[in-house]
């Protein structure tokens, strides 16, 4: 009795005219069943275009018939006979007939459509990119305790004893029922928040959890939805601090940037005279992402030392830019495609401006 | 000879009968074909969610049309795109009664407990009404991936940023306005409150939802080892395994590099309003640092949201799921690797034209959605596998009703039929999207107390509607209630009530059962009584419910 016969001569007198017969007729070809299966199985691997291989040999790749063909027997070995790939298991029964099936196929009969991601060509050019830079970089460095001074001046402003329940005295950590409560002056609070200090160094972290939102008696949202975390040594003017901002905390009846709800997923460290921002901001029009964008007195007093950011087109690709490090607060941009954009420049002074005196 | 081909055949190699003859030749048939109208029925029941007109049994019957014709017909009838977000509910089960956010966290809708069913619906549909959209409009399908526009209504359309017309109603298309990609239904906020991710799930959950609702690759069902005594505890070990794991590795591999794409929709905190609602573009970069792997589809590169729907739109199994999918939902069962014949012609048909009516009249034309029954032929795993029989679950009963007789069960603003939370939805055998994801196929008591309720009332609301109050006619075509059994009237009435509820005409033995029942009934009270229970007998009747 035959226990195993190499897939080559395994389908017995003229299989290979069989063979390719029997691949034409199949339900399942390359392209019906085979092309997905390696896709999705094999493909974060063993793929010319993947950016991880993850330990697959080099050159082992199944993005096409052709591929898969030449490389059916050790294929066969791995997934059918011993089941070591792909790695982690989880193939079903049908799955195994399948590629079983589809292995016993001659090479012909399969065509091989590639895929490449299609980028539109850039739609900002260098000074496009430049004036969304500014217009986010003009509201200078969000700090999340001016955030949250800023949304307990309104409770103070406008909250009533019990709406929302807890605004009127620190911690300003505040509880309204879901559907909301109305204040004496018209105002309309819903949700929570919640708030932790704990001490850490010399100084203390301030944790503030929102979920609510209220409304003025003109309509306009004031919104607290996400995280605010900040801390500061204590020590005064050279102080070291901490600050990050997560979700949306804004008022539409705000001056400034803060009318605009803005979204935030931002973080900052710093100390006097320097400073570290990393993270994302969303304006109306303009959204920037910091790539360890470098202030630093020391290196470049009003200017950019070093990092970079990234600016957003309305279609949701990213132009990348690096900043020189001759304190030019100028750099190369590049767009998501790796084209070339030009150089551009920021006016770092609204961060400066920010930074200076900023005391948590 | 004999050992040779059932030793080949084990070895996966082609069975040589096989080859000789067409697949279909090799293979006696199974299954039997459902009577024309009975299949006009189906169709129309299928594609519309109404029954076939009188008019279109006449012109049938009289050889006018074929059932080719008329099923073209349903396709471009105008209920086809409310029809269609109800059969697609079912595979992408977004119709669920309940989101992170609740109606009464819109001041807009907070004081009207009447207002919790319809935000529902508008949230969850909204993916639904875009592919009904394209589907409805023939547009090829993947623009339910690449388009940038899509659904919001009345209660949608006012609370999310959208360009919804300040003085419409209903469904409209719209653009959102908070700078998401053009990704279809990709960028919706009702799939993504649907699929939600926590905000240490990165996206994960959410890939897996695409690679189910649009591949057909079910990442939960793989039969993943996890290697023994690795114990999975905390977030952090969870990160550790998933790029470290062998047996974590196998699925996070790909879905990770995916997950990237969808940092827009990660929220800060997933219950507040405002940051689910809106997109956060901001964040867009924040997946490949948190994930620490580059954005790829499977192994090729991509650097956007935007570029998702093309990659899957060249990926195969895009169209082999929209065969799938559809296949299953009118067949009303998986489809399963038995199916490949089929599936390989409907396939073939989307290649034809990437478009959703191509693949149901492909599906359509088939044996197996036009099975009424099988022939000897037929073994065990055919009878358990084919579904030649349908039964009218709750949202199409809903549907149904309501055009035959204007009834619909509504109870504080829940429709009884859609719904769970207050209504029957799951007890009349329909899908909740959460725990049900099949329509029920065989009849249960509660399914049959459910179409016992609704049929009662369906009836009394046409009689008092036609009969009584003189409105349009609908259910009943002519009789009056001075009308008794013997009068032309009352025949031609029943003749024309069989042939609208259940696709056929009746033997004289079935009139005359009717006609008894009638008269029991009318001795009893009046004829309007009469007519109340006759109507809601023949709409239990078991040619009625099923399909
Ligand atoms: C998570 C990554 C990963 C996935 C997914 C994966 N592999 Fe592998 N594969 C590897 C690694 C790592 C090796 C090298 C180590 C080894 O041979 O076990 C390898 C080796 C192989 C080899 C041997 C290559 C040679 O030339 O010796 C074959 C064949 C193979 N894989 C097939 C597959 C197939 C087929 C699939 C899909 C069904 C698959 N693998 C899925 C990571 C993967």
């Amino acid at each position: 009795m035959l226990l195993f016969l190499p897939l080559s001569m395994s389908c017995g007198p003229g299989d290979a005219e069989v063979a390719a017969e029997a691949c034409e007729t199949q339900s399942a070809g390359w392209d019906g069943w085979g092309r997905g299966f390696f896709t999705t199985w094999c493909g974060a691997c063993h793929s010319a275009t993947t950016a991880d291989r993850r330990g697959a040999p080099v050159g082992s790749n199944f993005d096409s018939w052709d591929e898969v063909w030449a490389q059916r027997a050790r294929i066969e070995e791995r997934v059918l006979v011993d089941e070591s790939m792909p790695l982690g298991g989880g193939l079903s029964e049908a799955d195994r007939a399948e590629l079983k099936a589809l292995l016993a196929c001659d090479d012909d009969a399969a065509s091989d459509p590639g895929d490449e991601s299609v980028i539109p060509p850039a739609s900002l050019d260098a000074a496009g990119v430049a004036a969304r830079a500014d217009r986010v970089v003009a509201g200078g460095i969000p700090f999340a305790s001016a955030w949250f001074d800023g949304f307990v001046d309104i409770l103070m402003a406008h909250a009533d004893p019990t709406c929302p329940e807890g605004a009127n005295a620190p911690p300003y950590a505040i509880r309204a029922a879901i559907e909301g409560c109305v204040t004496a002056d018209g105002w309309m609070f819903s949700g929570l928040t919640l708030r932790e200090t704990t001490a850490e160094g010399t100084g203390v972290r301030e944790v503030v959890v929102g979920d609510g939102w209220g409304r003025d008696p003109e309509g306009r949202s004031l919104v607290f939805g996400g995280e605010l975390e900040w801390w500061g040594d204590g020590t005064g003017a050279d102080a070291l601090w901490e600050s990050r901002i997560d979700g949306t905390w804004g008022y539409e009846g705000a001056p400034g940037w803060q009318g605009e709800m803005p979204s935030l997923s931002f973080a900052a460290a710093g100390a006097a005279a320097e400073a570290t921002l990393d993270g994302g901001i969303a304006f109306v029009g303009a959204v920037v992402y910091f790539d360890a964008l470098r202030l630093d007195a020391a290196v470049c007093p009003g200017s950019i030392a070093g990092g970079g950011l990234r600016v957003r087109d309305d279609a949701g690709y990213w132009t990348t830019l690096t900043f020189d490090e001759d304190c030019s607060a100028c750099g190369a941009a590049t767009f998501a495609d790796g084209s070339s954009i030009g150089t551009v420049c920021v006016d770092p002074a609204p961060l400066w401006a920010s930074l200076v005196g900023y005391d948590p | 000879m004999t050992a040779w081909v059932l030793l080949a055949g084990a070895l996966g190699c082609p069975d040589p009968a096989k080859i000789e003859a067409p697949a279909e030749a090799a293979v006696p048939e199974v299954l039997s074909p459902l009577p024309d109208a009975r299949l006009a029925r189906r169709l129309s029941l299928d594609l519309r969610g109404v029954l076939p007109s009188l008019a279109e049994l006449d012109s049938l019957e009289a050889g006018q049309v074929d059932t080719s014709t008329l099923r073209d017909s349903y396709l471009d009838d105008p209920r086809f795109e409310e029809r269609f977000v109800q059969l697609l509910g079912q595979a992408w089960r977004t119709q669920v009664d309940e989101f992170l956010v609740r109606y009464v966290e819109y001041p807009e809708l907070a004081g009207d407990e009447a207002n919790e069913y319809p935000f529902e619906r508008a949230v969850g549909e909204e993916p639904l009404r875009l592919a009904a959209r394209v589907a409805a409009e023939d547009l090829p399908w993947a623009t339910i991936v690449t388009g940038d526009w899509s659904m919001a209504n009345e209660v949608t359309g006012h609370l999310w940023p959208v360009d919804y017309p300040a003085d419409a109603t209903g469904w409209q298309k719209v653009h959102y306005t908070d700078g998401r990609p053009s990704a279809g239904i990709l960028a919706t906020n009702g799939l993504w409150w649907r699929y939600f991710s926590t905000v240490s799930n990165y996206n994960r959950g959410r890939v897996a939802a695409i690679a189910r609702l649009l591949l057909c690759e079910d990442y939960l069902s793989r039969e993943v080892s996890v290697a023994g005594g690795s114990s999975v505890a905390d977030a952090a070990d969870i990160e550790d395994h998933l790029r470290g794991n062998p047996y974590c590795l196998g699925c996070h591999s790909s879905i990770d590099p995916i997950a990237t794409a969808l940092f827009g929709f990660w929220p800060a905190n997933e219950y507040s309003i405002e940051e689910i609602e809106r997109y956060h573009p901001e964040r867009e970069p924040l997946g490949p640092i948190l994930l620490d792997v580059a954005p790829s589809w499977f192994g090729t590169p991509f650097t956007s949201l935007a570029d998702l729907g093309p990659l899957i739109e060249e990926d195969p199994r895009f169209a082999t799921c929209a065969a799938e999918t559809m296949a299953s939902l009118l067949w009303r069962r998986e489809a399963t690797l038995e199916d490949g014949a089929e599936l390989a012609d409907v396939r073939a048909a989307w290649m034809a034209e990437p478009r959703m009516k191509a693949v149901m009249r492909a599906v359509t034309d088939g044996a197996k959605y036009r099975a009424g029954g099988f022939t000897a032929a037929a073994s065990a795993p055919d009878l358990e596998r084919e579904r030649v029989v349908r039964q009218l679950d709750a949202p199409l009963l809903a549907s149904v009703l309501d055009d035959l007789t204007g009834f619909s069960w509504s109870w504080e603003g829940f429709d009884q039929l859609r719904s769970d939370t207050w209504g029957f939805r799951v007890l009349g055998g329909g899908v909740d999207g959460l725990y049900e994801t099949r329509s029920l196929d065989v009849p249960s008591l509660t399914w049959l107390l459910v179409v016992q309720r609704a049929a009662e009332s369906a009836a009394a609301a046409a009689v008092d509607a036609e009969l009584l109050g003189g409105g349009d006619r609908r259910a009943f075509v002519a009789v009056t209630l001075d009308d008794v059994p013997g009068d032309e009237a009352f025949t031609d009435e029943l003749v024309a009530l069989h042939r609208r509820l259940y696709g056929s005409r009746p033997e004289p033995s079935w009139t005359a059962e009717v006609e008894a029942l009638w008269s029991a009934s009318a001795a009893e009270a009046d004829a309007a009584e009469a007519w109340r229970t006759t109507l809601a007998a023949l709409l239990q009747d078991p040619l009625f419910v099923s399909y």
